[in-house]
């Protein structure tokens, strides 16, 4: 029995999708996917002149008339997919509470990789946390969905994350490219975030990014008047005077930052979301997801 | 700019308090934040003090214009100039008589007389005036300065009580009638009823106003040796007062007596079954005794009265 909002009706719209990719893999099996490789799928690729040897029922008999040559008709091969599902599982993750961000953004994870399991793709989690964190094993057909949600939803959010040595560590253990989804709240310097991207890019993953929010860290609640906030990363203390203009300050800060994060992504062919997660999860991943290029 | 209440000014010293409200108010408070990295341009470093950056609103400086508003206010502010023509009315009752610290209460209010005038220039009119038998002045014509503290000096207290006069209205009557521009009244009585014009100058301390009234010893009967005595306690101040009264005979105490009086009461405390004594005293605790002794074979019935306070003395009948 899986857990709110992997409702069946929910599961059976993920069918419905598949992930798109900006880049050829070469996969292990045959799948959904293009390969750089000539193979024997449906997707015409190219010609070239015909040898002998070559398989007669390629020859392409229309050109033949017209020209008196011989060409063979060559096809793209099509293979899995492998895919790695970041998620930040910093202390910043359970701000203002475990159940009101890291579970949402783990969701976003595990709904992406049920769309990946469901066509017979790979999927490994990756949870970011101080010193590295820990992956799953590579996963793959929609039964293993129960192992995902719990490796996904069993972990408590804590310490402080260095995005790139955190990438790195887990980048060391994987020898397929792929596609790379990262999960997080990127609230950290703008720079950080881009060697972490960069990083992904390098070894030649697709890299789309879900950046997740709370209302709270979009629209602070906090009293007006004299605060003393608390990073609940660093645990570095900081006086503060919040008030009307405080907040707006904030919040332009925050558009600030997410503008730079996103102009970066957009820059470097990295798909880029915004996840607030007061929002509904299925609406985020019917409509948002799609309308960035992330589903085919 | 005078004061007619300079106590009151003691409130300026309390006005640092209100600062209180503000630095507790100000302490901040605590809260965890996913991340501070938006928060460092306008956030300062945390130190070590418990209160946070003393950042005082508009509205302190409010309150403290306010509160010091107030406590002037409270003060009585006057506006003044130096007077040339007033009067001094001088309490010379018999109460005026009372030593303060070796000093009569006379020779204090003659010393704030004398300091009062000393204030006024050279030019300055003065008009004396004495409260006891009656409210008159002590010359026709008004005196110079140096005249008016001769006068003074030769001042001395009667052996009456004060005259029930009104005297808020007596000083404002005075100033209005006769011009004055201010008028003085020096007594020992507490200031009451002070006006811009109308300035009172109290000497000496408030004293407990008890005193023993009354006291008789006799026998209950002639076929009885057994001893009665009562004392009579007037409290002629203006508060209910709890005393001791205590008899006692050759500096040893006989009995004593716990008495509740309501202001402007008599009390009587009565004593029975004591020894037979040549002299008997009876005494508020912690005041002059009052004396009587029996009269032998003479009197079967002794009877001492004593004068109100602060005279003391008892006389065998």
């Amino acid at each position: 029995m899986l857990p709110e909002p992997f409702t069946a009706n929910f599961l059976t719209q993920l069918e419905t999708l598949r992930l798109r990719t900006r880049k050829e893999f070469l996969g292990s099996h045959t799948g959904s996917y293009s390969s750089p490789r000539r193979g024997t799928s449906l997707e015409f690729a190219d010609y070239r002149k015909y040898s002998p040897g070559d398989d007669l029922r390629y020859l392409d008999w229309g050109i033949y008339a017209r020209t008196d040559r011989l060409y063979v008709r060559i096809f793209r091969e099509e293979v899995d997919l492998f895919a790695y599902v970041f998620i930040d599982a910093s202390a910043s993750m359970g701000f203002p509470s475990r159940e009101e961000k890291f579970l949402p953004a783990s969701h976003v994870a595990l709904a992406l990789s049920y769309v990946i399991l469901a066509n017979h793709d790979h999927v490994k989690l990756h949870l970011l946390q101080d010193g590295g964190g820990s992956a799953s094993q590579f996963y793959r057909g929609r039964r293993r969905m129960a192992d995902c949600i719990d490796f996904a939803t069993s972990v408590i959010p804590g310490g402080s994350l260095e995005l790139g040595p955190s990438l790195s560590e887990h980048l060391k253990r994987l020898h397929r490219p792929g596609k790379a989804i990262l999960i997080s709240d990127f609230l950290m310097p703008a720079a950080a975030c881009q060697q972490g991207l960069n990083l992904l890019r390098g070894f030649d993953l697709d890299v789309a990014v879900i950046q997740v929010l709370a209302r709270e860290e979009v629209d602070p609640a906090f009293p007006n008047g004299s605060l003393s906030l608390v990073d609940s990363e660093t645990q570095g203390e900081i006086r503060y005077q919040w008030g009307g203009a405080a907040r707006r300050d904030y919040q332009t800060k925050l558009a600030h930052h997410n503008l730079e994060i996103r102009s970066f992504c957009h820059q470097s062919g990295i798909h880029y979301s915004l996840y607030v997660t007061d929002r509904d999860l299925s609406d985020f991943v019917f409509a948002t997801l799609p309308a960035i290029g992330l589903f085919k | 700019m005078e004061f007619l209440n300079p106590t009151a000014l003691l409130g300026l010293l309390a006005l640092p308090l209100l600062l209180i409200p503000y630095l507790i108010r100000k302490k901040p408070r605590r809260l965890v934040f996913s991340s501070l990295l938006l928060f460092m341009e306008g956030g300062v470093q945390a130190s070590g003090r418990p209160w946070g950056r003393m950042n005082l609103p508009p509205i302190f400086f409010l309150q403290l214009l306010l509160l010091t508003l107030l406590i002037l206010a409270l003060g009585e502010p006057v506006f003044s100039v130096r007077p040339t023509n007033i009067a001094v009315v001088l309490d010379n009752s018999a109460s005026m008589q009372a030593l303060e610290d070796g000093k009569t209460r006379l020779s204090l209010a003659k010393e704030s007389a004398s300091s009062v005038i000393g204030e006024l220039g050279a030019t300055g009119k003065i008009d004396l005036y004495l409260t006891t038998p009656r409210l008159a002045k002590v010359r026709a014509a008004p005196l110079t300065p140096n005249e008016a503290k001769g006068a003074i000096g030769a001042m001395t207290a009667y052996d009456l009580g004060d005259p029930s006069i009104d005297y808020d209205h007596v000083l404002s009557q005075l100033a209005r009638e006769r011009k004055y521009e201010r008028v003085y009244l020096i007594t020992d009585h507490p200031a009451r009823g002070q006006t811009a014009t109308a300035r009172v100058i109290t000497v000496g301390r408030p004293q407990q106003n008890l005193a023993v009234t009354g006291f008789e010893i006799h026998r209950s009967s002639l076929a009885n040796a057994r001893l009665e005595a009562s004392a009579k306690v007037t409290n002629f101040s203006d508060r209910d007062e709890k005393i001791k009264v205590v008899l006692k005979s050759s500096g040893a105490t006989l009995a004593s007596r716990e008495l509740a009086i309501g202001a402007d009461k008599t009390a009587t405390a009565t004593f029975e079954g004591f020894a037979e004594q040549p002299t008997y005293e009876v005494a508020i605790d912690g005041a002059t005794p009052c004396r009587s002794t029996i009269g032998g074979s003479r009197s079967r019935r002794l009877h001492a009265i004593c004068k109100s306070w602060p005279s003391h003395r008892a006389h065998r009948r």
